[in-house]
């Protein structure tokens, strides 16, 4: 019988075998970048990391509002990225890529398990020195906001805001048709500013008023 | 005004001849919808509607400071020193590395076992589950016998489906079986073979209370032991000359139970 790993040597070029035993399998799928060196697909992972790596953090911060899973959502979603990173077809589309990586990781490994809750005092925002008490103030009352704000409305937001991602890129990362982000995106704001300033009259009050009474308006998803 | 609560979006018509129809054509209602929506927004028929209306571009401003803001917020989150560096690691090779582990780890291993194996005598309970768990591989010997390599993918989903984690590099261990079986406390254990040099080795990862200390597999075919983890226990198992201590490294350096 064979034993997979003798030595390191042995577990190396086992795991050559088995590569192009599935290279062989897979030869008709048409993949760009399958033949590059791996040094260069390690300077390309390289250069992912260093674009998006904060940004990837900062929306995994909002979407598991917990920055220890936060962090264990963006390891997971990068080396992920790792294996199959010759299904990248264009650099330019790499963003949207872990994004969507980022999402279905938390589906995948936390929501099952975690209870909906909002952890307010476990805020990891920096100290900055240059924010007036007020600011600090304003940001943390903010903060407090977005955690309250219902995931439907939070995650397409959060999604422009720190991803910049267009309303056509956030439907295809959420699989939602644009008229529906668009929606959830006006309620969004409409809803956080009147979470900002209780007293405000007018069309977001109403927003506000509308989405305590009625929760139906204009919801459809993709079939 | 419930006709205004009702004209989302999705509803509100978009003026694309506004360069024949003039910039008057956007109501107050599309306006602030819109710049809901996106701030930021350049189209002209937008900026056509910010003309001569200082409540317009008022309500813009506030928007676009509620924007700025939550820019600000999200910037000022702190990112964990740690992580590039732990990112990039992903893309370097870390087999010798892991084999230095190993080995470390081994050597802790090895006299953990020494001073348990001088102390430990098994519970009835924990008697039990070594029963159980030799009759379950007599049971499902058919199963993976013959059984072929598996992707890891496939691995993987049973590795959840029990909430444990395995990590390994993809093809670092050929699995060529993966199920989920019914042994320990309520909660579904995983099965795993291996092909090792005499047949194939089993490896069990088993929800239960942490059992005393190792405990050697006895029975007249198999050998192993199941050794006690942070959050239940592992067993390796395999015929009577196979080697299972690379095995047993292996698994116990990777494993992660979710509580």
């Amino acid at each position: 019988m064979y034993s997979p790993w003798s030595t390191a040597s042995d577990l190396a070029k086992l795991g050559t075998i088995i590569q192009e035993q599935q290279r062989n399998k897979m030869s008709e799928t048409p993949v760009i970048g399958r033949n590059k060196p791996d040094n260069s697909r390690k300077r390309r992972y390289e250069t992912l990391v260093d674009s998006y790596y904060q940004d990837v953090y900062r929306y995994a911060y909002w979407l598991a509002r917990n920055p220890a899973v936060a962090e264990d959502l963006v390891q997971e979603t990068f080396l992920r990225a790792w294996r199959s990173f010759d299904s990248l077809q264009s650099e330019g589309a790499a963003k949207a890529w872990l994004f969507t990586i980022l999402r279905r990781e938390n589906a995948r490994m936390y929501e099952r398990y975690r209870p909906d809750m909002v952890d307010i005092d476990d805020v990891s925002i920096a100290e900055d020195d240059h924010n007036e008490p007020d600011q600090r103030q304003k940001l943390s009352e903010l903060h407090e906001a977005i955690m309250k704000l219902e995931k439907e409305y939070r995650d397409p937001l959060m999604l422009q805001i720190v991803g910049g991602f267009s309303g056509k890129e956030i439907a295809d990362i959420l699989d939602l048709n644009n008229n529906t982000v668009m929606t959830r995106l006006f309620r969004a704001r409409s809803k956080l500013r009147v979470m900002l300033d209780p007293d405000a009259v007018g069309p977001d009050a109403e927003v506000a008023a509308d989405d305590a009474s009625n929760e139906s308006t204009e919801l459809t998803t993709r079939p | 005004m419930p006709y205004q609560r009702q004209l989302l979006p999705a509803q509100i018509p978009m003026h694309k001849d506004a360069a024949t129809t003039g910039p008057a054509i956007m109501d107050d209602l599309e306006f602030h919808t819109r710049a809901h929506c996106n701030p930021d927004d350049t189209q002209q028929d937008f900026l056509d509607a910010l003309t001569g209306r200082a409540d317009r571009q008022q309500l813009l401003d506030e928007v676009r400071v509620l924007d700025q803001q939550l820019k600000a917020l999200s910037a000022s989150l702190t990112v964990p020193p740690q992580l590039k560096q732990s990112l990039l690691k992903t893309a370097q090779p870390s087999v010798i590395k892991r084999n230095i582990f190993a080995l470390a780890a081994s050597l802790v291993l090895a006299v953990g076992f020494a001073v348990s194996t001088m102390q430990y005598s098994p519970s009835a309970d924990e008697l039990a589950m070594h029963d159980a768990m030799i009759e379950h591989l007599v049971h499902e010997e058919p199963r993976y016998i013959d059984a072929q390599p598996i992707q890891w993918s496939e691995v993987e989903a049973v590795l959840a489906s029990a909430d444990i984690k395995l990590h390994l590099p993809e093809n670092t261990l050929i699995v060529t079986f993966a199920n989920l079986c019914g042994l320990g406390n309520n909660r579904r254990a995983v099965h795993l073979v291996a092909m090792g040099e005499h047949g194939p080795v089993s490896m069990l990862l088993i929800h239960s209370p942490p059992i005393g200390g190792n405990m050697e597999v006895r029975d007249n075919r198999f050998k192993g032991r199941i050794v006690p983890a942070s959050a239940g226990n592992m067993a390796v198992v395999g015929e009577k000359d196979e080697k299972l201590d690379k095995f047993e490294r292996l698994i116990s350096n990777s494993v992660q139970w979710s509580i």
